[in-house]
């Protein structure tokens, strides 16, 4: 049965989760990494059965990685983002492919792109990138124009004109 | 080049296959990924050969200049004979490029496959300086992949 945004914000509220109200169908939910496994089991077990991407944000400043599941509900027509935070020094964060078998990718992408471990993943060889030694490229420690100019010799500003 | 430009009424036709053509056109920014079938391509052209850089990405990088992942300048990796700037060029540069090209080639000013085979290691190493790299660029180590090969040989 087809719920409204409030009513599922009420659930959610309910059930002790800080919840933030984004657009007309979308709403943010901030998790701890220790209950991530049971909120998504929860999650969707009142509807929310599709899986449409995992990202991760680096707030290197607070010194920890965000994770963003992003969980659609057919039913609802609302849009997830369950995020969850972990120490950048040690960023794991349980697999989520028993419950989603499309995840494998996504996880492959973050564990490349930020160097995030899904514990219990045991293939999170690289898609994308060939040969890569540096530290992951997302990061934002990493100098993305430092690299390019040491790497490729870029020109600042296209050189001289 | 679609129909609405006709570029047949100059003698130019896209081909199946590097091995029946004679000029390379590569048109757009150029990921690592990309630059090794690049110079696979090019290196299976017959000779005589020649090559249109089409871009600005091409060139000096265009708006991915700085990007980890895309080379800056073509011609440090493979020999260029014409460069059409702009971002996008219109179909008339590149007619215009096709069409200087061709004038180059009667005057003989266009052979730069001939420095590729004169300059083949500075090519090639810069080729290999970003494709086969082996030590971080930026001197940092991947600290947690480090760790888990650690803990992995602890097991």
């Amino acid at each position: 049965m087809k719920m409204q945004k409030s009513d599922i914000i009420n659930i959610l509220v309910d059930r002790g989760y800080s919840v933030f109200d984004l657009y007309h169908n979308q709403i943010a939910l901030a998790v701890k990494k220790e209950n991530l496994l049971n909120d998504l089991i929860f999650l969707r077990s009142i509807g929310f059965e599709h899986l449409s991407f995992i990202t991760a944000v680096d707030f290197i400043d607070e010194g920890e990685f965000e994770v963003v599941y992003h969980i659609w509900s057919y039913t609802h027509k609302i849009h997830i983002l369950v995020k969850v935070r972990v120490d950048r020094n040690n960023p794991v964060v349980p697999t989520v492919i028993d419950l989603w078998e499309q995840s494998q990718f996504y996880e492959q992408e973050v564990h490349e792109f930020f160097g995030i471990k899904f514990e219990g993943n045991n293939d999170l060889s690289p898609l994308f990138l060939e040969n890569w030694v540096d530290i992951p490229p997302l990061r934002k420690d990493f100098d993305t124009r430092e690299f390019s100019i040491r790497l490729y010799d870029a020109e600042v500003d296209g050189g001289d004109r | 080049m679609t129909s609405r430009w006709d570029v047949e009424r100059f003698g130019i036709g896209p081909m199946a296959t590097p091995r029946q053509a004679d000029v390379l056109l590569v048109t757009g920014y150029v990921s690592l990924k990309t630059l090794k079938r690049i110079i696979r391509t090019y290196e299976q052209m017959p000779e005589p050969k020649w090559v249109l850089a089409f871009g600005s990405c091409t060139v000096n990088g265009g708006i991915y200049w700085d990007s980890y992942n895309t080379i800056t300048n073509l011609a440090e990796y493979i020999p260029v004979d014409i460069t059409v700037s702009g971002c996008m060029p219109r179909p008339e540069a590149v007619m215009d490029a096709l069409q200087t090209l061709m004038k180059m080639i009667q005057s003989g000013e266009a052979g730069a496959y001939k420095k590729y085979k004169e300059n083949y290691e500075y090519y090639k190493a810069n080729q290999d300086r970003v494709l086969k790299k082996t030590v971080p660029i930026l001197g940092q180590t991947p600290k947690n992949d480090l760790e888990g090969k650690n803990e992995d040989a602890k097991e």
